[in-house]
């Protein structure tokens, strides 16, 4: 029938009409001049009136396009209408090409500076309760990281690699005007976001002087729109599971192991009491703690919203319910949060906005990558418990028995059943966040615009905790000297600020434009903590509500309070949009510095040319934009405490001189040096952008360079311990951070019903130190994980070499029967030539592990330890594709990690016992051990490990990973309903699959953060696999 | 017309905040926390900064935990057993990364910044306070400075000497040369002889927990001792050392108690004894574990007890005897079985049961008994906290040290030295140590057999108090005792304390006498040279 129309037409039963009708914008009902009304089949063009009407003519089977640059197209058949009205929705295209950018908004061409902008409507697709799990790997040059899956943590975002040693690497957040250095991204709701700006280079940021340094993240909230109130509901039912497990030792394979490693107890015990023989053991089906404590955990999240306005007051209401239960048992996370925008014209000058959020968010359940107690710490961890737990029951039931009693001194060591213990952690913290942000936009004669913001935001942070006689904290055991105990702590931080500017817009002739920008601001941040713990408590059920029977303990308070004034100036200054200049200055005053060092200058300066404006490029016609971008200034940071300046002491500590055993008496001690000549540091940075569209706007490409060198370091140096300190707050120190930034955009199908859209970036940022405290040329760093390698240097920062590289042995595999003389006594000696473990000569055996001896002299010690990896990934980025099919989408998000290395400490306790703990259970990877029969093993044989303390590339792997991050279907039902716009239904997945060489259960991992000691993992919460059900329904 | 009123205002409003704004970075500190600047300003102020650099004594790195046996401080008298100090200074396995030995320099210059602080603070005329009392004050801060310092020296050799707080943290400050060991001690000797003139008399400090003229001269004549030893080798300070003890001595106040054994159980109970004890460091305990003040005596170095109830109470029981300590007393010493202790505890049930070793066994599996739980007063004993004292200076030391440095300076005893020598050893049978015993008193006086009997009486005595890696050391004697004991060590016997007992006596070299430097100081003080060795 298709083809027969075609060929022949039918004009005469599908005559020529004249359609008219009227295009209104569907929020405010206003008509809508210069909409294109276009005649597919001929390409006929009309445009709508300056009231909305137009008018066609065209036959029944037609199509109607209805566009504009400002709304979504829509297409119409026209069938058997005569008048078609439309009421167009105002399309998020435009507002991409306008950027958020600080103290203001530019047109994308027009912007000199290396800005991000977050594609929300992408990142709102993660079925994520915080928005900054989904940002990873949506910017270039922007490093989203969190340390593991536990529910509520925070994660760590990093701009342009970190500029500092030892202070917070975290980005200023300007929240609706609002700048605060220490924001918490789960206090947002994702679906209150109208934009993200990431600003990067000097240019966009050093109008934030002091706390640019480190990149700002300017984020805006949706705001009341004109018309009919629009009311949105979305909603999901997720699911959570690991994204792995461990594969452990089965039965057999555990009796088999601990028979060699202790044959005459494992005999007596395995064997002989359980009436067995070892290949019983192979029909034991044997405990799963894994099973356990690991769960499909379900998550549902509720967002509504209402917006609306009418004439001179526009409203936006939401709220957001979210509760989210952790893959471990007995944790989770949960908010509620609303959130009240607010915009009144008062008169035809004046406008005020208000703006209200409040969140309450609680997380709770124990911290896997927390020790419990400190001695023999690393058994104390949750995932050690669960991993090395005995699969068998020998006496009674294991799952029932708080110890294992057969594991001799099980009560000392506290080998505590992880499930009992789990069940009856009591740990949670619950912060409420609060601010308050109202501003005065005054429209002032000659162009100027006057603004008046001012905002409070406290944040209050409760931590309570309770230890009852079944957790490792409060057993009654050789270390616990506080008995069945709990305890409180309340800690407030709270902003002020006032930020008064005025811009003045003008447009000199067809071709100057200048914007110029004055201000001043003043800020204050203060902390508060207090907290009390109680001992001894005789009562457990009540928890915390039973502190008061206890004995009190510890009480802290603190308190800290700073201050910061601002003046800051830009000018912009464009020529015909084609050549574009944009000079800042902002003068900050520190209350953290004395008098002399207290004021900080931070300029900047950026060019910007549109080539293509240029008639010789017009020429070029598949080019549409084409940008060269050239930026340069400093920023500053302050980042210290708030009286680093003072020699603070303290009477925390007690000495009781000829008191017998009467209470003693107070003790002053100084706790910290206060170093007089603090002053700001300075971070210098350099960028060199190019920008490039083409075939009409279908390929974008962004590619930036930059260099950054901070400067007077502010370090929490390490000082000689001789002065009385161990470290004291310097300007001490350089870094240098170099990299390279391509950003792509396409439009790779643009159909009338099919669409897809990718957008792909990738980072590459390499940091370098170039000095350190004083003569310092190396620092080296550990974690604090488990006695024997609490001192063990991990990580070092040279001079010279990037900030966290790993330090320790290179692995040589297991000595061989090649390496050893066969005495007359039928046992073996290491040959005299080879190299020794660490371990004495004599006691060296063949199947035992193997170093490489570096200095040559025969014996592995501390000499012998050299850089082995990477802290950091050589690149990281993230791919997104969109594909849309008639009322279908689908959005594939892909991201990854190249490079980095990570150390798997579980692998030190789990692939070899190296502690020798009796009836551990061990990884599957350790059945593979070098034995007389298995001598191509690289697994030492049982008891073969070697001296305890050292890290080697044995457990270091690699750490890069592309993962299949965010999956999302959705499909938009037809309109049936009048009163309802739109529904939408959704499947999504979140951590989807993971491509990886790392064996360990997730490679996006670092259980002991920071800046010198990235990549660490030792029992990390399982990361998530979330799988979820969504509606969105929009009246 | 409007527009410009809102503009003046607008104008009118800035100005003012412009022009007051700056006072709002002029932040009160003192609102917020304790001011080092504003502190040291009465004398109850004076007392609490004082009580602070008493209190790093008890610090977790010094007799707080760490010289409890885990730091080879028994040289060769003992050997340590405990699995959480394996391959560290604690067997003898000393690198210059060693955390314990890190934080042992740390604690002691922390101490001696606190002493800075209150001496560069005491001084102040508008502090409201008697002038004896600050004397007082002054004079125990001296002295505190004075054994950091000591501690130090005895353990490093020389060290950076810093005797004012630092004024700023630029590099040529805070990074000091170490000064020779002379140097180090001379400093020492003059903040001691400083002290002298200001402490009061042991009578009416009336406690061994603050330092009184005694506990000044104690020092005086231990420090002098070892500058007449090894590597010093000043022959002539052996009269200083008769000086101070004499004067010590010859004040009549001090003397022996009575039973060696109770010298013990009152640092168990919290009793004084200054007669005996003259100077202590002090721990607390209210067995809750509320005060930072507790201390590890009898749990490191008692007698092993793994279960956990309040009749006898925990102990790791860190230290071992060796046969060679054993076998130095005569069996009616009454010493030997309460340093050396003839059981330990057994865990039957929750329940700790005395089970005596093998009287024919290896004396390599006993504990030391010196500081023992069971006399503990204060319940709940807990695990990893005690209210003992600890011993630094006693009467009997001082004693024995003036007998030692006669012998040396007249290269002979005389009837003096022989009296002080048998007090001592008298005491240790359980006699009544002023009366004379002709059948066990020692009475050469040949140099030789003098010094002999000197040294091995007072490892009978001053065992497991810390002392022994000093004696063996300024005696030059130390690395060939320990090749002697290495080889008395059984060699075959896979017990893991004779492993332990081994491995410890196998890991010590010649440098061993002195610790390195550590490696982080190095890292960030260019100026210090490393010990040789290292």
């Amino acid at each position: 029938m298709c083809l027969h129309n075609s060929v022949f037409g039918q004009p005469v039963r599908d005559p020529l009409k004249t359609i008219t009708g009227r295009i209104t914008d569907s929020a405010t009902g206003a008509p809508i001049q210069g909409v294109m009304v276009t005649l597919l089949r001929e390409q006929n063009v009309k445009l709508t009136d300056i009231n909305g009407y137009y008018k066609i003519d065209a036959r029944s089977r037609d199509t109607l396009m209805f566009s504009h640059i400002s709304y979504n197209t829509v297409l119409v058949p026209v069938g058997t209408q005569k008048v078609i009205n439309i009421s167009l929705q105002e399309s998020t295209k435009q507002l991409d090409d306008v950027v958020v950018i600080a103290y203001g908004k530019v047109r994308k061409s027009d912007l000199t500076g290396s800005v991000g902008v977050v594609n929300v409507d992408d990142v709102s697709k993660a079925p994520v309760p915080n928005l900054a799990d989904a940002l990873g790997g949506r910017i270039a040059g922007m490093q989203v990281s969190s340390n593991d899956g536990q529910p509520g943590n925070e994660s760590n975002i990093v701009i342009r690699g970190g500029n500092s040693i030892t202070q917070s690497n975290a980005p200023l957040y300007v929240v609706d005007g609002f700048p605060m250095d220490d924001f918490s991204m789960s206090s947002l709701n994702p679906d209150d976001v109208a934009s993200i700006s990431i600003l990067k280079d000097a240019s966009a940021t050093a109008i934030y002087g002091s706390r640019g340094a480190n990149g700002v993240i300017i984020i805006e909230t949706k705001k009341g729109i004109n018309g009919k109130p629009q009311i949105t509901y979305n909603t999901y039912l997720a699911f959570q599971k690991p994204t792995k497990k461990m594969a452990l030792m089965s039965p057999y394979e555990f009796v088999k192991y601990q028979l060699e490693f202790n044959p005459v107890d494992a005999e007596e015990l395995y064997l002989n009491r359980a009436g067995k023989t070892l290949d019983d053991y192979k029909a034991v089906k044997g405990i799963d703690w894994q099973s356990l404590l690991l769960h499909v955990a379900p998550m549902h999240n509720h967002n509504i919203s209402v917006r609306g306005g009418t004439g001179n007051t526009k409203i936006s209401f939401s709220g957001n319910l979210i509760d989210q239960k952790g893959v471990m048992i007995n944790s989770g996370f949960n908010r509620y949060q609303g959130r009240l925008n607010l915009e009144q014209k008062i008169n035809k000058d004046l406008i005020l906005d208000l703006k209200v959020n409040y969140s309450n968010d609680r997380n709770y359940g124990q911290i896997n990558s927390e020790q419990a107690s400190g001695n023999n710490s690393y058994a104390t961890y949750i995932m050690y418990r669960m991993w090395g737990y005995r699969p068998i029951s020998t006496r009674g039931n294991l799952e029932d028995l708080l110890f294992d009693d057969d594991e001799e001194g099980s009560s000392t060591l506290l080998i505590m059943n992880p499930f009992i213990s789990t069940k009856n952690e009591f740990r949670q913290q619950i912060k409420t966040y609060f601010t308050a942000n109202i501003g005065l936009d005054y429209q002032l004669p000659w162009d100027l615009k006057l603004n008046i913001r001012g905002g409070y935001s406290p944040r209050v942070t409760r931590n309570e905790y309770f230890n009852n006689s079944k957790t490792y904290r409060g057993y009654p055991g050789p270390n616990n000297s506080k008995g069945v105990h709990g305890g409180f702590s309340e800690s407030t931080l709270a902003y002020w600020m006032n930020e008064n500017t005025l811009t003045l817009d003008k447009r000199i002739n067809k071709y100057h434009r200048i914007n110029t920008l004055l201000g001043w601001t003043v800020q204050g941040r203060s902390t508060n903590l207090y907290a009390f713990e109680a001992i001894r408590i005789p009562v457990e059920h009540l928890r915390v509500r039973g502190l008061e029977f206890g004995n009190p303990s510890d009480v802290t308070s603190s308190a800290s309070y700073s201050t910061m004034l601002s003046y800051l100036g830009r000018v912009n200054y464009n020529f015909k949009s084609k050549y574009l200049l944009t000079a800042s200055l902002r003068a900050d005053g520190s209350s953290r510095f004395l008098k002399n060092n207290r004021w900080g200058y931070f300029p900047s300066f950026a060019f910007a040319w549109n080539i293509n404006k240029e008639p010789f490029f017009k020429r070029i016609h598949f080019i549409d934009d084409s940008k060269l971008r050239f930026s340069w200034g400093t920023t500053g940071n302050n980042g210290i405490s708030d009286f680093a300046a003072y020699t603070i002491a303290s009477l925390s500590d007690r000495y009781g001189i000829g008191t017998g055993s009467a209470t003693p008496d107070y003790a002053l001690i100084i706790s910290n040096f206060g170093n007089r000549d603090l002053k700001w540091e300075t971070t210098r940075q350099f960028d060199f952008g190019f920008e490039l569209s083409l075939f009409k706007r279908r390929v974008n490409i962004e590619m930036d360079y930059y260099n950054k060198v901070t400067k007077d370091l502010l370090l929490n140096a390490n000082v000689p311990y001789s002065t009385g300190y161990t470290k004291i707050y310097k300007n001490i120190g350089s870094i240098q951070n170099t990299g390279f930034e391509i950003s792509i955009s396409t439009t790779n199908v643009q159909t009338k019903s099919f669409q897809w859209n990718s957008a792909f970036n990738i980072s590459f940022n390499q940091n370098k130190i170039l000095s350190l405290t004083d003569d310092e040329k190396i620092m080296f760093t550990n974690v604090a994980f488990t006695s024997s390698w609490n001192s063990a240097n991990l990580y070092v920062a040279e001079v010279g070499k990037p900030v966290a590289s790993f330090y320790g042995l290179i692995w040589d595999g297991v000595y061989q029967i090649e390496d050893f003389d066969l005495l007359a006594n039928g046992t073996y000696l290491l040959k005299p030539g080879i190299t020794t473990n660490g371990w004495e000569r004599n006691t060296i055996q063949p199947g035992d592990i193997k170093y490489k001896d570096i200095n040559g002299d025969l014996v592995i010690d501390d000499k012998d330890k050299v850089v082995i990896g990477r802290g950091l990934p050589k690149h990281f980025g993230g791919f997104n594709n969109n594909f849309s099919y008639k009322n279908f989408s689908l959005n594939i998000f892909i991201q990854w990690n190249y490079g980095n290395h990570i150390m798997n400490a579980n692998r030190i306790m789990f692939e070899g016992n190296i502690t020798n703990r009796r009836g551990l259970n061990q990884f599957a990877s350790y059945e593979d051990r070098w034995s007389f029969d298995n001598q191509d093993s690289k697994n030492f044989r049982t008891r073969g490990g070697g001296p305890v303390g050292y890290y080697s590339t044995k457990d270091l792997e690699d750490g890069s990973f592309v993962r299949l991050k965010t999956v999302q279907i959705s499909y938009t039902l037809p309109r049936i309903i009048k009163t309802v716009k739109s529904i939408e239904l959704n499947v999504s997945a979140q951590n989807l699959y993971t491509w990886t060489k790392y064996t360990g259960i997730d490679p996006e991992v670092s259980t002991k953060n920071s800046v010198l000691t990235p990549g660490f993992d030792y029992s990390a919460y399982p990361r998530n696999l979330t799988l979820a059900f969504g509606l969105k329904i929009n009246l | 017309m409007t527009f410009r009123i809102d503009i003046l205002f607008f104008l009118t409003f800035s100005a003012i905040i412009f022009s007051s704004c700056e006072k709002i970075l002029d932040i009160d500190t003192s609102q917020y926390k304790i001011l080092a600047e504003n502190y040291y300003s009465t004398e109850e102020e004076l007392n609490y900064a004082l009580n602070g650099v008493y209190s790093n004594l008890a610090d977790g790195a010094l007799y707080g935990n760490h010289m409890l046996g885990r730091m080879g401080l028994e040289a060769d008298e003992a050997y340590e057993d405990y699995a959480s100090d394996e391959y560290t200074v604690g067997d003898y396995n000393v690198e210059s990364t060693d955390t314990k030995i890190l934080a042992y320099w740390q604690s002691c210059y922390t101490g001696i910044n606190r002493a800075n602080h209150l001496l560069a603070n005491i001084d102040n005329p508008a502090i409201s306070i008697d002038s004896s009392k600050r004397l007082d004050i002054k004079g125990q801060a001296y002295f505190l400075r004075a054994y950091y310092y000591f501690l130090l020296v005895t353990r490093f050799r020389g060290v950076p000497l810093i005797l004012k707080p630092i004024q700023n943290a630029s590099a040529n400050v805070i990074q000091q040369e170490r000064a020779s060991g002379r140097e180090v001690y001379a400093q020492i000797v003059s903040d001691l002889e400083k002290a002298e003139t200001m402490v009061r008399p042991a009578s009416e400090v009336g406690n061994g927990g603050r330092i009184s003229k005694s506990a000044v001269w104690g020092l005086l004549a231990r420090v002098n001792l070892y500058l007449a030893g090894y590597p010093y080798y000043e022959q002539e300070r052996y009269r200083d050392v008769l000086v101070y003890a004499g004067r010590l001595i010859n004040e009549g106040f001090h003397e022996l108690n009575p039973s060696y054994q109770q010298i013990f159980i009152n640092y168990a109970r919290d009793l004084y004894d200054i007669k005996e004890s003259i100077f202590e460091v002090e721990f607390h305990s209210d067995g809750t574990g509320v005060y930072p003040t507790a201390g590890m005596v009898g749990r490191n170095n008692g007698i092993r007890n793994t279960t956990i109830e309040d009749v006898v109470g925990y102990a790791i029981g860190i230290l071992r005897s060796t046969d060679y300590l054993y076998e130095l007393y005569d069996e009616n010493d009454l010493r030997r079985d309460w340093n050396i202790a003839p059981y330990y505890y057994n865990n039957d049930n929750n329940t700790a049961v005395i089970t005596y070793w093998s009287p024919t066994g290896s004396k390599y599996q006993r504990f030391c008994g010196k500081f023992r739980r069971e006399y503990e007063t204060i319940t709940p004993k807990l695990q990893s906290q005690t209210p003992q004292n600890f011993p630094i200076l006693r009467y009997a030391d001082v004693l024995l040290m003036y007998a030692e440095a006669y012998n040396e300076y007249f290269k002979g005893a005389n009837a003096e030295a022989l009296e002080y020598l048998n007090k001592v050893k008298r005491r240790g049978l359980g006699l009544d140590p002023n009366v004379p015993s002709p059948s066990t008193d020692f009475s050469q006086t040949n140099y030789e057999a003098f010094r002999d009997e000197v040294r091995n009486e007072r490892a009978r005595e001053l065992c497991f108090e810390a002392l022994r890696k000093n004696d063996v050391v300024r005696w030059g004697v130390f690395y060939d005792n320990i090749i002697v004991r290495e080889a008395q060590t059984p060699q075959t016997f896979t017990s893991s304390y004779y492993v332990r007992a081994r491995r410890y006596f196998r890991s010590v070299e010649l440098r061993d006498e002195w610790w390195p430097i550590p490696s982080y100081e190095m890292g960030v003080n260019k100026k210090l040279v490393q010990n040789p060795g290292w």
